[in-house]
């Protein structure tokens, strides 16, 4: 089957940095790490597992991170990946085959997929103490057990969703109800991101709760401040006008398009601030907004965020920027708790217990959220050039969420 | 009086970094910013206010960083401070004017609570911050009769204990109690800050903390969490000798003393019994680990040793009490580059500490210098220990320097006397 493959190789990634800087789309030419290639169909890796003819995968902002080569050389996760990787990770599907112990779906079962490898997906039984509480994301076995090195599909070699085909576990299978579109359940993986961080962050109504960066995840964290914790004050930084329109549609009150010291006098004459001037530096307030969910979380980002949340605010963040220095001072004096948020796996929320995919899948059935607006590109696997040169021109493609379509 | 007296002036920047390159003492030379005068006496302000003769100053971290020209311009507390500052806010004395103020007397033995909120500043009603007890987070630092400043030593109207008199707001006076010494007296300051970030988590019996950097306040965190805190095993992660050696003093039940960061790493490994994982053979991390590090130290090579030897948070829903995954800043360093990537992957939280205020512990709520008495009192603590070096004022660039230079000295709290 035809797949789009990303392999380590030194000289492939030499060619496409050099490429890339003269032109974007110099990352993805032939001949660079990034190829669509004829690999062997996925089997049954035990008899647990299901193989899944795919519908749709959604291409992730860190995907388009990986493909031009925006990582750094000491980020540690590179010590649980392995290569050659088949890219993506959002994939939705219809069952083609299943392994006979699982007695949980059935051929031509609709399924949206989880791309987090458990110790249930690597043989191990029982399973890890992290698994065993449903907190899949610090499974002590990515590295062990019956699958290649790696978290999930997508950064595990020969498993990943740019691909007509998939081999998953049964417990990463999520039957999509049958009032939901594959359109809608495509994006169950970036909603639980979303999703995950906000229940970190736990906001209360009357908080007034800042979402950085309007990308997918962004928008997504939006409408769950929303629709799903009822906040009324969200405000928001876009990049692009396109965004700040949507955001505007779906709820937020106040969208700003600035960035560094502009941003900071901006919210601080919107929330009427006192400002505090250093001898050189960028300006800060010791009131402000009350949480951030930080979906960008570049050394900008979190050094705006730290100057305009209030003293003993807190700042999520989710997002892989490479590292930076950041003028990090107020984050003691302020007393600020800044939070990771990585992904999603088993949720706590209105006194229910259960995977952060059934609760979408359950909010999407009881119309308690619309994300029919968030799909703006589809492309066959064969045009993923012209996928990718539409998601680094967001500015005039108005690019939200790219997927990729296969053939039924 | 003599006073210490601390002038920024940008012009003199330059010469000061380029003798201060060459050797620690040419920051202490006459061209640059510290000089010891003689200068008038601080009056009282008005009838809440009281001078006190300074018996004993330490030095804190913060004031040898400033005198060594630590710190970046960048630096957003350049907002609320003021110049010219006579340095020194662990300060005790005796009050030799000021009669009518509440509670205090002339020759009353007190100790410095230097924070400097809208009591102190005559602001009437205080900030939400103020009211609250927070003083340390007052929204009128640059505001009401006080020149810009958040404590004693860094507004120029509130100066220090590196002078022989110094003043201060009842408010901010502390009365000793008679079977307080002058040295535990003196301890206030850095104490409760210690206190103030370990209450930040409350680490529950059965928790493994681990505390980077051994000077002070890294000392005096493991003095609080093996004394007052109850079946809590803690790692001290020591850079010096006589630093590991008080750390055991205090209780550690391990010592970890290494000047390679991968080291730090593989021994929490091993002490936590947890699996290792290599990008490099220098470049370990781990998924699992401690479940609390106070960092007192703060810098790029810290944190991020730090964010790969604390366990993943696994509780997201566990928004009121902080739970395992929990570092604990007091203070920050120089900021530069360092790889954060675990911080999002573990998600671990990070929470700042900044100094103490009012404290709610053992059904006592009331500020934390108070809560320090209580424990001294009943033998509970007893850092006195601590303080290895004292200087006259007029030895002031050897004071420095013994602070600065902790191995060569093997200092922990240098301070003057008078």
């Amino acid at each position: 089957m035809p797949a789009l493959v990303f392999e380590m190789k030194t000289l492939k990634l030499i060619k496409a940095y050099v490429r890339g800087k003269i032109k974007n789309n110099g990352y993805w030419k032939s001949g660079g790490p990034l190829n669509l290639k004829v690999v062997p169909l996925p089997k049954l890796v035990s008899n647990d597992w299901v193989i899944v003819k795919t519908v749709y995968c959604g291409i992730c902002g860190s995907d388009m991170k990986e493909i031009t080569l925006s990582g750094n050389r000491d980020n540690p996760l590179q010590s649980l990946i392995s290569f050659p990787q088949i890219l993506g990770h959002e994939p939705v599907g219809i069952i083609e085959k299943v392994g006979p112990t699982v007695l949980n779906f059935k051929l031509g079962d609709r399924i949206a997929i989880s791309p987090w490898f458990n110790c249930a997906s690597r043989g191990f039984i029982p399973p890890c103490p992290r698994c065993k509480q449903g907190d899949y994301v610090h499974c002590s076995n990515f590295k062990s057990g019956q699958l290649p090195s790696g978290m999930h599909l997508g950064v595990t070699k020969g498993f990943g969703g740019f691909a007509p085909y998939i081999a998953v576990h049964k417990s990463q299978c999520f039957l999509i109800p049958n009032n939901i579109s594959f359109e809608q359940a495509v994006l169950a993986d970036p909603f639980s991101v979303a999703f995950h961080s906000l229940l970190t962050l736990n906001p209360s109504p009357t908080d007034i709760i800042m979402v950085y960066g309007l990308g997918v995840i962004g928008l997504l964290t939006i409408l769950c401040l929303k629709n799903l914790f009822n906040v009324e004050n969200v405000i928001a930084v876009a990049r692009y006008p396109f965004q700040k329109d949507l955001a505007l549609e779906i709820g937020a009150s106040k969208v700003f398009t600035s960035s560094g010291g502009q941003l900071i006098e901006e919210i601080a004459k919107y929330f009427n601030l006192k400002l505090y001037k250093p001898d050189k530096g960028l300006k800060w307030a010791l009131d402000g907004v009350d949480g951030i969910i930080d979906t960008v979380a570049s050394a900008e980002t979190m050094e705006i965020g730290i100057r305009i949340t209030r003293a003993q605010g807190k700042i999520i963040f989710l997002g892989v920027s490479t590292p930076k220095r950041v003028e990090n001072t107020l984050h003691y004096f302020k007393e600020l708790e800044i939070i990771g948020s990585n992904a999603f796996s088993i949720e706590n929320f209105e006194k229910q217990i259960q995977h952060a995919f059934y609760f979408f899948l359950d909010f999407l059935s009881k119309d308690r959220i619309d994300v029919s607006r968030f799909i703006t590109h589809v492309f066959p696997l064969d045009d993923f050039d012209e996928a990718f040169n539409v998601l680094i021109n967001k500015k005039k493609t108005k690019a939200i969420k790219v997927l990729f379509k296969f053939n039924s | 009086m003599k006073a210490l007296v601390f002038d920024y002036k940008v012009s003199r920047l330059a010469i000061s970094r380029i003798f201060g390159s060459f050797f620690l003492k040419g920051y202490l030379t006459k061209l640059g910013f510290l000089h010891l005068k003689e200068i008038a006496c601080p009056n009282i302000k008005n009838d809440k206010w009281v001078i006190v003769k300074t018996k004993f100053c330490g030095i804190c971290g913060s004031d040898h960083k400033q005198v060594f020209l630590d710190g970046n311009r960048d630096n957003p507390m350049t907002a609320v401070i003021s110049w010219p500052q006579i340095l020194g806010h662990e300060a005790v004395g005796i009050i030799t004017k000021g009669e009518t103020s509440k509670g205090l007397h002339i020759g009353d033995r007190v100790v410095l609570n230097p924070w400097l909120g809208c009591v102190p500043r005559g602001i009437d009603p205080p900030c939400i911050a103020c009211q609250a007890g927070n003083n340390t987070l007052c929204r009128n630092f640059t505001n009401g009769n006080l020149t810009r400043g958040i404590h004693t030593g860094n507004s120029s109207d509130a100066t220090g204990g590196f002078a022989e008199f110094f003043p201060a707001h009842n408010s901010m006076a502390f009365k000793i109690p008679d079977d307080i010494s002058w040295d535990q007296a003196t301890l206030s300051d850095p104490f409760s800050v210690a206190f103030h970030s370990i209450l930040k988590v409350s680490p529950k019996p059965g928790s493994i903390c681990a505390v980077y950097g051994c000077g002070n306040l890294g000392l005096l965190t493991i003095h609080i969490l093996k004394s007052v805190f109850k079946e809590v095993q803690v790692i001290a992660i020591a850079k010096f000798e006589h630093q590991a050696k008080m750390a055991e003093n205090f209780g550690a039940d391990k010592i970890i003393r290494s000047d390679y960061t991968y080291k730090i790493i593989e021994k929490i490994a091993d002490f936590v019994q947890c699996d290792i994982l290599y990008l490099k053979k220098k470049k370990p991390w781990l998924i699992e680990g401690v479940d609390f590090l106070f960092d007192t130290v703060a810098s790029p090579e810290t944190l991020e040793t730090g964010i790969r030897i604390v366990k993943s948070r696994s509780t997201p829903n566990d928004s009121k009490s902080r739970g395992s995954g929990t570092i604990v800043v007091t203070g920050v360093s120089s900021p530069k580059r360092f790889e954060w990537t675990p911080w999002y992957f573990k998600e671990i939280r990070i929470v700042g500490s900044n100094a103490f205020s009012v404290e709610e512990y053992e059904g006592y709520k009331e500020h934390s210098y108070e809560h320090y008495f209580r424990f001294l009192r009943d033998g509970r603590v007893n850092p006195s220990e601590m303080i290895t070096h004292k200087f006259p004022l007029s030895l002031y660039k050897k004071a420095f320097l013994t602070a600065h230079n902790q191995e060569k000295y093997k200092s922990i709290k240098v301070g003057f006397s008078y």
